[in-house]
């Protein structure tokens, strides 16, 4: 089985919060590829949102990858995409449940 | 049921020993002393659900937990649907929260906390939560540190669905506990039964909630109606429940633990001795039977009439099932809980009787709010009971014809309420045959045989009684509103409600006289008011002559006790001394002396 090892940065001016640990679970998902985090000698399956969060990766974070799998090398490019995205809305969060309101009434 | 020691608790949870003991009043709802620690259920505000599992209720508390899982998501998959199409970021965090339900840190932190643990899956939930804020609280970045506003979200959405569930009564608790909640289901107290539940304490309701009854009738203490205890008490706090005079003392002090421990040992020690009876014939001495059944008013009480050996049902007040819902319910609906009943018992009887209500309280069901603005001056003496069944007949049918239906199954009897002329009886009777021949030209079965019996419970059906007793196949007295009748005492009314006495000798000679008028006539006599529960009076009754004493299941030990210390003998001695009594008073004495020389140190009321 393939195996592949990286250092990516995370560029993303909030660092990984829920909206992007969210796209990086789902394109790791749709990856044949199970991927880690070496987290202070640690490997973290990044299959878990909360221990993602957990890690707080903020913009300029350094992080060790591994990907193993069939599509390990695919899912890398994929990875740095998100760790690299623009951030269109800030306020994101705050909106959102603003809304939710708005429906209950 | 087990009946349970009133214990001390330790006062070990610190949270509970600063707190100062404060004594709450409500009313009585069931007799009984109990100490433990309180569960709140369904609470208000941010009062946790909190309780201790045996190893048992395990699997079934984390399937709870999963299904609330489920259902969060799917109530978050919805909101998300409403928003497909725009705002791809308000999805990605509404994906993130889905996920966030599923994820280890709290699905499987939770489920593995509830099995460690053995606590209930609020409990455990709000655990793991804690242990993610204590990952959470070492991030340095604010943003992301924040986002566990959005774990919060997640949490308090399975915490809801959670408490909807819990509308189930929780089971499997570890230890004994006092659950306290804004008010309990009848099906919910039944399920306290096979729990470790000591006892309940409600905020609404009062003697006559079904819950009430229920819990009276398994012998389960409670107090109902104690203002915002939901609020005042906390889980996990020492409480006293005191059901004998509707006290609950909130963390109360070791003296205080020990006053009620004395209180309830006597109590307790009485009611010990008593379970032995439970399993032995009503018979005196010298071999006089007499049938001990139990009124019931709601069919879960079944339980309770089944735990106290009650030989049959002597009184199942069949308004339940009218008041239920908006509309009137239909002949199956009534069919079902009578067969259930018949069959639950048979071959012991099961008195069922016919719709005792007034018509105003029926208007809002009746086609055309009918009644609704009947104005009666004197509703005890207005358009009620038989008076109804007859005026609305399609009403009355109906019910027959369940009851006729439900007779297949068993013994059933049909007990005629409020009947004061023959012809009224007759007029029942010829509706009777009516519809059973409905029942035999539709080929539905029925037992062409079922006893029809009446109430005698006004003067005038005492009067007549004998003539009365040729047309029927058997009596019961209900003196709740025979003393009412012939006292003319509204016993409601609070400036003559003393005045309203069972042992009036006027009370004691109707019934001495209903009793050999059906004896004449070869029928049997029975007694449902609530004067057959009490073993203060019970005495004079037993010699009176009556057939059958009708009562609430959990007095049924008492009275029985009382039959198998005496003899026929001495019970109808009594009865005779008792009846040239010229007042209450009199027949107190005489009572009072009876019990002191028979029945020694047990003498207490009910």
């Amino acid at each position: 089985m393939k195996t592949v090892s990286w250092e990516s940065t995370v560029t993303n001016p909030d660092g990984v919060h829920c909206r992007v640990a969210e796209r990086l679970i789902k394109v790791i998902d749709e990856h044949e590829a199970t991927v880690r985090i070496i987290n202070q000698g640690q490997p973290v399956d990044c299959t878990s949102i909360l221990e993602l969060l957990s890690l707080a990766l903020v913009q300029g974070s350094r992080v060790q990858f591994t990907a193993r799998g069939p599509d390990a090398d695919q899912v890398v490019a994929a990875v740095d995409q998100v760790l690299s995205e623009p951030e269109p809305d800030q306020n994101a969060p705050a909106r959102m449940r603003m809304q939710q309101e708005a429906l209950q009434e | 049921m087990a009946k349970k020691g009133v214990k001390e608790v330790a006062r070990e949870d610190g949270q509970t020993a600063d707190r100062e003991p404060e004594t709450l009043y409500g009313i009585s709802g069931s007799p009984g002393i109990v100490i433990g620690r309180a569960v709140v259920l369904r609470p208000r505000s941010d009062n946790l659900v909190r309780y201790r599992l045996e190893e048992e209720a395990i699997p079934a508390e984390q399937e709870r937990f999963l299904e609330a899982v489920d259902q969060a998501e799917q109530e978050l998959k919805d909101l998300r649907s409403k928003f497909e199409g725009d705002l791809s970021d308000t999805l990605t965090i509404m994906d993130s929260h889905i996920r966030m339900l599923r994820d280890r840190m709290i699905l499987d932190q939770t489920a593995n906390l509830i099995e460690q643990k053995q606590i209930n899956a609020e409990w455990a939930l709000s655990r793991a939560l804690y242990l993610v804020k204590k990952k959470f609280d070492h991030i340095a970045d604010e943003y992301i540190r924040d986002r566990f506003a959005d774990v919060e979200y997640v949490v308090s959405l399975l915490l809801e669905q959670l408490s909807e569930h819990g509308q189930q009564f929780p089971a499997g608790f570890a230890e004994p506990v006092i659950v306290v909640s804004e008010d309990f289901t009848p099906a919910d107290t039944v399920r306290m039964q096979s729990e470790k539940v000591l006892g309940f304490l409600t905020e609404k309701g009062g003697t006559t909630s079904h819950s009430a009854i229920i819990a009276r009738s398994l012998g389960l203490p409670a107090v109902v109606g104690v203002e915002n205890i939901t609020e005042r008490c906390r889980t996990g706090e020492i409480i006293i429940l005191d059901g004998y005079d509707g006290r609950v003392c909130l963390s109360p002090t070791m003296d205080q633990q020990k006053l009620y421990q004395e209180y309830d040992r006597q109590h307790q020690a009485f009611s010990d001795e008593l379970r032995w009876y439970i399993h032995l014939a009503s018979e005196t001495l010298d071999g006089l039977r007499v049938r001990l059944s139990a009124n019931i008013e709601i069919p879960d009480e079944i339980e309770g009439v089944i735990y106290y050996g009650a030989d049959g049902i002597g009184l199942f007040r069949s308004e339940f099932g009218y008041f239920q819902q908006k509309h009137l319910p239909d002949e199956e609906a009534l069919f079902g809980v009578y067969q259930d009943l018949v069959i639950a018992l048979d071959p012991q009887p099961v008195t069922i009787r016919t719709l005792d209500a007034g018509g105003d309280k029926l208007a809002s069901q009746l086609p055309g709010n009918k009644f609704k603005h009947l104005h009666e001056r004197n509703p005890a003496l207005g358009l009620r009971s038989i008076r109804l069944s007859l005026r609305e007949q399609s009403l009355f049918i109906t019910q027959l014809r369940a009851l006729l239906r439900a007779s297949a199954f068993g013994r059933l009897r049909i007990l005629l309420p409020l009947i004061s002329l023959l012809s009224e009886l007759k007029q029942v009777q010829e509706i009777i045959g009516q519809v059973m021949m409905d029942l035999t030209r539709e080929g539905v079965p029925f037992d062409p045989a079922v006893e029809v019996g009446i109430m005698v419970e006004v003067p005038s059906a005492v009067t007549m009684a004998d003539v009365l007793a040729a047309e029927v196949d058997f009596f019961s007295i209900g003196t709740n509103d025979l003393i009412q009748y012939s006292l003319a005492i509204d016993r409601g009314n609070e400036y003559v409600a003393k005045m309203y006495d069972p042992l009036h000798p006027a009370v004691l000679r109707m019934i001495s006289r209903t009793v050999e008028a059906g004896h004449a006539q070869g029928i049997e006599v029975a007694l449902c008011g609530e004067m057959a529960g009490d073993v203060f009076m019970a005495p004079v009754l037993l010699g009176l002559g009556l057939d059958e004493l009708s009562m609430r299941p959990s007095a049924i030990p008492h009275v029985k006790r009382l039959l198998r210390h005496t003899t026929s003998r001495r019970l109808t001695g009594l009865a005779k001394q008792i009846l040239k009594c010229g007042d209450g008073g009199e027949t107190r004495e005489l009572l009072d002396r009876y019990l002191a020389g028979n029945c020694g140190e047990w003498r207490e009321r009910l």
